[in-house]
């Protein structure tokens, strides 16, 4: 048996110690539960044996811990190592249950043998016996099923100035970046799934806003320390129709997949994410997520309920996110930041603004001008491909500004362009349009394409 | 004293008589096993290799002494009819295995099972108590008789 460096006591200075039952057992118990004086818990946890003996170690519990514990958002190495204890106790037990070399145990002594493993979470089903333990913390079925689900994200300070404690600023900008990487993933991947089945495109964002709202990142779980916070989404009520339930049980997986579970030191890896996602995609998902990996102050881990999953992150080389986040032609830090504002002015019917002096504007200013993400924008024309192009009827495109470059996009019509200047996204725009329309016509039937000729003229002796 | 099991019978000459009776009223215990049966099933059992080692098919009890290793134990209540005449089986390789997976690497250093061993129970095997529906795990008595070493074969490393 290991060498003990504890504290002999004379006996286990625990009364009435009553069996509730083994949590693991195979020909014998190899962790139990038992009850003493005043209902307090303890664990019993075997750890080596001579030819005499089985040495256990012992310590109190809470019935939160074991709540914990039996859902598996708890570690045995947790449980025995958690900090509102001093020390554990040793003891010896042999064939006819006598207890000998009873020791305390300080927790940094712990034989290095003896301590569980990291991933020593409970595996095996929740003994009948426990159910109503377990139903008590469960406040009710929703926050079980958000915490079955949900990632679990410890940030671990690298400088042990302040202990394991993380400030309480750090833990909001975590969780706020978190948030944001999450949402715009929401966001991308329906619209990217469902964009070929919803033809109107207003509708589309309108619905995918409806689900950032309701997929918003909700705490199933926080654990002081280090800062340990259950991250989950609901996923159970369904937003506009069932036709999406499929997707929304799905999202948080999918997540998971395509930028929590990824080596971001792969290059390979983050060479496919940059074909799957545009650049304004990838910075808005990846961007927030990697500022969060290459935090110097912490260490990231993930995992989900029972550990199955587990993905921690070395930090990633300017080299390796410029894959993923090219580096900007503009020094953003000499430029001074954009934005488009609504604007409600009172003016002569017929006002030519384009011409409207800066006197007028200032007195015709109804209102203080509101921030917008994004304004629709109709084109009537496209004055682009051989021969050009004649709309049967107007299209729209939605105009943002993001990070001082403007985007324009219709993903009806799978198009995704980004220009310095609103005149050239526009011209941009109608290029690409015009380009995709000549590419797609001759090709065999499909949604996008059928979108295209919805709105293009065709002449009798044209292609398709 | 409650025997549970069924007596020599001319017809089928097969010893119905539990292997160890005898530590079963050694040990004063009372309706031992409980609720068992015959049956007929493939079992998977946690071994080491040979299969013929023979502590690989004892009870616990004999198998603690057998090895001179203190039986783990932690109330007077603790399993004792198992303990002194069961030998531990499950009822496919996965539950054997996933049970087996499920413990800390430490456990499954102090418990030294290196397989996972398979063989055909027969009515003429013994008797076995309920399977359990989420481990599949189950106890099976042997009739006086049996040799399980002859009849189970190696199926799988334990990992």
């Amino acid at each position: 048996m290991e060498a003990l460096k504890g504290h002999m006591v004379g006996s286990l200075p625990i009364k009435n110690l009553k069996k509730v039952s083994d949590l693991l057992e195979y020909e014998g118990p190899i962790l139990s539960h038992f009850t003493g004086n005043n209902n307090s818990h303890y664990l019993f946890y075997w750890t080596d044996f001579d030819t005499e003996h089985n040495r256990w170690l012992v310590w109190k519990v809470t019935e939160y811990q074991l709540y914990h514990y039996l859902r598996g958002l708890l570690s045995l190495r947790e449980m025995v190592i958690e900090s509102n204890k001093d020390y554990v106790f040793s003891v010896d037990i042999d064939d006819n249950l006598n207890y000998t070399n009873v020791q305390a145990i300080l927790l940094d002594e712990i034989p290095a043998a003896y301590l569980p493993e990291e991933d020593s979470v409970y595996k095996f089903s929740i003994p009948e016996i426990y159910k109503e333990l377990v139903n008590s913390f469960e406040e009710n079925s929703h926050i079980a099923l958000l915490r079955d689900i949900a990632l679990y994200f410890t940030m671990e300070p690298t400088s042990l100035k302040h202990g394991r404690a993380v400030a309480a600023i750090d833990a909001a900008d975590f969780l706020k970046k978190l948030s944001t990487s999450f949402l715009n993933f929401v966001e991308t991947d329906f619209i990217s799934r469902f964009k070929g089945l919803v033809p109107d495109f207003e509708t589309l964002q309108r619905t995918a806003e409806q689900f950032k709202e309701a997929l918003t990142p909700r705490i199933a779980y926080s654990a002081y320390g280090s800062f340990k916070v259950g991250i989950s989404s609901d996923i159970i009520y369904p937003v506009e129709s069932d036709k999406y339930s499929a997707w929304q049980k799905a999202v948080l997986s999918e997540y998971q997949k395509e930028v929590v579970d990824i080596n971001y030191s792969d290059e390979e890896k983050l060479k496919e994410i940059v074909e799957k996602y545009d650049e304004n995609s990838r910075r808005k998902i990846f961007g927030p997520y990697l500022e969060i990996i290459n935090d110097s102050d912490y260490t990231l881990k993930v995992t989900n309920i029972g550990r199955s999953f587990k993905r921690s992150y070395a930090r990633v080389t300017r080299q390796k996110q410029q894959i993923i986040l090219p580096k900007r032609q503009i020094d953003e830090e000499q430029t001074e930041k954009r934005k488009l504002y609504s604007v409600i002015l009172e003016a002569k019917e017929g006002e030519d603004f384009s011409k409207i002096s800066k006197k007028k504007f200032q007195e015709g200013l109804l209102f203080q001008p509101q921030p917008i993400d994004r304004v629709t924008v109709s084109l009537a024309e496209i004055p682009y491909g051989i021969p050009p192009l004649e709309l049967l009827r107007s299209i729209t495109y939605t105009l943002s500004l993001v990070d001082n470059y403007y985007m324009a996009e219709a993903p009806e019509f799978d198009i995704s362009v980004r220009a310095a200047t609103k005149e050239e996204v526009n011209i941009a725009f109608q290029r690409r349009f015009a380009e995709t329309f000549m590419n797609i016509r001759d090709e065999e039937e499909s949604v996008l394409r059928n979108a295209y000729m919805a709105v293009v003229r065709i002449y009798p002796n044209a292609a398709g | 004293m409650a025997k549970n099991s069924n007596s020599t019978t001319s017809v089928d000459k097969v010893d119905r008589s539990l292997k160890y009776q005898d530590l079963i009223d050694q040990e004063n215990l009372t309706e031992c096993p409980k609720n068992c049966k015959e049956s007929e099933m493939e079992a998977y059992r946690w071994v080491v290799i040979p299969i013929d080692n023979e502590n690989n098919f004892l009870p616990v009890m004999q198998y603690s002494q057998k090895i001179n290793r203190p039986m783990r134990r932690l109330t007077t209540d603790d399993e004792r009819c198992a303990g002194c005449a069961g030998l531990s089986m499950f009822n496919t390789l996965e539950n054997a295995k996933t049970r087996f997976a499920g413990f800390e690497r430490r456990t499954q250093t102090l418990l030294g099972y290196t397989h996972v061993a398979t063989g055909k129970i027969s009515i003429d095997t013994g008797i076995i108590s309920e399977v359990s529906p989420d481990s599949g795990h189950f106890a099976l008595y042997e009739y006086k008789t049996v040799d399980l070493r002859t009849t189970f074969t190696i199926a799988s490393t334990i990992f």
